[in-house]
């Protein structure tokens, strides 16, 4: 499917650095306003908050219909059609986006996520050890947070606000705390959205977790892949559609699997069961972001597969195995501290 | 005690100092004082236009639907039209020889109507007109520090190198001129005397941009009304912010560098 250079990743790695310009710069193509954005309910990452947005994170109508409609009406009571018609709509719009990519919203579209793995490239670049796997026990406890960060920052807290059981300063916890806000405002040239805010306990609170978050993302993806997107809200909301999506990985298991497990290697997410699970022939999980690299570097033909409904995307083969392979090496050998690192990497052999 | 000036009596008496046509000229449509109902979001959304005489008072829905307004004595009510947006309400009369008028851009909440508010600001709606480029965006106001633009346009030409004002209710008053492209742009000041430290506990300041002009012996003015609101920066540091993001990238390079050590002792067993 590609020459000899190009690959699925330099594909991804280009479609991401145009989606990152067109989402955090595309105002100037789509309009200011929000009625002028494109769904107001984007399956990824991009931020209200930023002045120069093309779309909005279904984040952020979520939390509000939590808090200003669905909240109330539990509080006071009112008409339930109306509480819950906004909430339906963004629903509505978000699947319909959803459903053309799926989780590939994450792995082809997020802004976060594309700054995160160019963090990631620059930290190889500086010489840093990557951690090419986390652990196992590591990942299994990460893998709940997600789910606690959407049920409770996304949905609850605002919904408990709406009806007063805890302050008004809770109405949109998750953006108060999510680092795509900051980076995206930054990368229009605005501190507006970097400040530890003092007006109350909570928003000092929630203000100095969002900065804190922020900094430590970037720290850690300097060795480790796509740490933020392991607890991210967007993630587990995909997880509940990724059935209806028509983007999938195909898994056709082979004896061979057992003993190979290059694909869980070359997984950002850590997600072994792409190796081990030999039982089912769908094989998007729960944490996947379909960026295709275990189809990359699977070894064997046709075991692992990208479809879009029924028609491939790309399948596993061992020509192309062993280009990609060939190609991250000769990539990750190039570095700014290059004889440093090859010393080093020999004297710990 | 010297009793001090009301806001409303320093706003006043700064677009008395503003502009050079008589004083009764003065045209502007200010929000009436706050009253409990006003926080219902269905009752009426009053103002006040200063020199309603002989105006001809016109709303302007976000889907461009127009209709005349009949002010008493000076006040308007302003009814929810259920549609979502801005809406524009403008007057406009001659006085004095001098065609005027005013203008506010109103937000409503409701349903969607799936057109961009730069619709209804860009509308030809009078002969002379400032034009926000662009308006706070829904959910978004002017805050004092921030650099706001208008457009001047006359006859739907944008006037380039062309003067315009801009007072506050806290008594600021800029100057400033147009551009080739006849955009004026202003950095709200931040003149508030007080402030609380939280941003829905501040009460919003009034801003009027103001503008004249002539053409084959025929004089405009227009005016161009707005609330600003107090700069969060008086209780967000972004000094802090970024120590604290500090904070974190140190922390998270303390963590990953313990990790390198643990696994290089697995290793070494």
């Amino acid at each position: 499917m590609f020459g000899t250079q190009i690959n699925l990743s330099v594909v991804r790695k280009l479609v991401q650095l145009g989606m990152f310009i067109f989402m955090v710069y595309g105002a100037s193509i789509v309009g200011f306003y929000a009625a002028d954005k494109i769904s107001n309910a984007l399956p990824a990452l991009a931020c209200a908050y930023d002045a120069e947005t093309a779309d909005y994170c279904t984040l952020i109508p979520f939390q509000h219909q939590m808090g200003h409609r669905v909240g109330r009406v539990i509080a006071a009571g009112g008409d339930v059609l109306q509480a819950f018609v906004p909430f339906f709509i963004t629903l509505i719009t978000f699947l319909g986006m959803f459903v053309l990519l799926n989780k590939a919203f994450c792995g082809w579209v997020c802004p976060l996520g594309f700054f995160q793995e160019v963090v990631t490239m620059f930290g190889q670049k500086l010489g840093l050890n990557k951690t090419e796997s986390l652990d196992e026990s590591l990942v299994k406890r990460i893998r709940p947070i997600k789910w606690i960060m959407l049920s409770v920052l996304v949905f609850g807290l605002p919904i408990l606000s709406g009806i007063g059981f805890v302050s008004h300063d809770l109405g949109d916890p998750f953006c108060k705390i999510c680092p795509s806000r900051i980076l995206t405002t930054l990368a229009t040239g605005s501190s507006d959205q970097l400040y530890v805010d003092t007006s109350t306990p909570t928003f000092m609170t929630l203000s100095i977790i969002g900065d804190f978050i922020f900094g430590l993302m970037i720290a850690l993806a300097l060795t480790i892949r796509q740490p933020f997107c392991r607890i991210c809200p967007m993630l587990a909301l995909h997880a509940v559609f990724k059935k209806i999506g028509l983007v999938r990985l195909i898994k056709n298991g082979k004896p061979r699997c057992e003993k190979c497990g290059l694909c869980a290697k070359a997984c950002p997410m850590d997600i072994r069961e792409i190796h081990t699970d030999m039982e089912h022939s769908n094989v998007l999980f729960a944490d996947c972001t379909l960026c295709g690299r275990c189809v990359e570097f699977c070894p064997d033909k046709d075991v692992l597969q990208m479809k879009y409904a029924m028609f491939p995307i790309i399948s596993a083969d061992p020509q192309y195995f062993k280009r990609r392979k060939k190609a991250q090496t000769t990539w990750e050998k190039v570095n700014l501290f290059g004889r440093y690192c090859n010393q080093t990497n020999k004297s710990e052999r | 005690m010297k009793p001090q000036p009301t806001g409303s009596q320093i706003f006043l008496a700064t677009l008395l100092c503003l502009t050079t046509l008589e004083a009764s000229a003065i045209m502007a449509i200010r929000p009436a004082p706050a009253k409990e109902h006003q926080h219902d979001r269905r009752a009426p959304k009053i103002f006040n236009l200063t020199g309603h005489e002989n105006s001809q008072i016109k709303f302007l829905t976000p889907d461009l639907q127009s209709s005349d307004i009949k002010s008493d004595n000076g006040q308007i009510a302003l009814h929810p039209t259920g549609k979502d947006n801005y809406h524009a309400l403008y007057a406009s009369r001659e006085h004095n020889g001098v065609q005027e008028s005013a203008i506010r851009y109103v937000y409503f909440n409701g349903k969607p109507t799936g057109r961009s508010p730069s619709e209804i600001t860009f509308l030809n709606k009078t002969d002379f007109e400032i034009i926000p480029d662009p308006l706070a965006r829904e959910h978004w106001h002017y805050k004092a520090g921030d650099e706001i633009a208008f457009v001047i346009r006359f006859k739907n030409t944008p006037l380039a190198l062309h003067p315009a004002s801009l007072a506050t209710s806290n008594a600021s008053v800029l100057e400033s001129l147009t551009d080739t492209q006849g955009r004026v742009v202003f950095v709200l000041p931040d003149d508030f005397a007080k402030t609380i430290p939280h941003a829905r506990a501040n009460e919003p300041g009034e801003l009027l941009i103001h503008a004249k002009h002539a053409d084959h012996g025929n004089r405009y003015a227009t005016w161009l009304s707005s609330d600003y609101q107090v700069s969060p920066e008086h209780w967000q540091s972004t000094e802090l912010g970024a120590m604290v993001v500090g904070g974190g990238f140190l922390f998270g390079a303390f963590v990953t560098g313990l990790g390198f050590k643990r696994r290089r002792k697995k290793g070494e067993k």
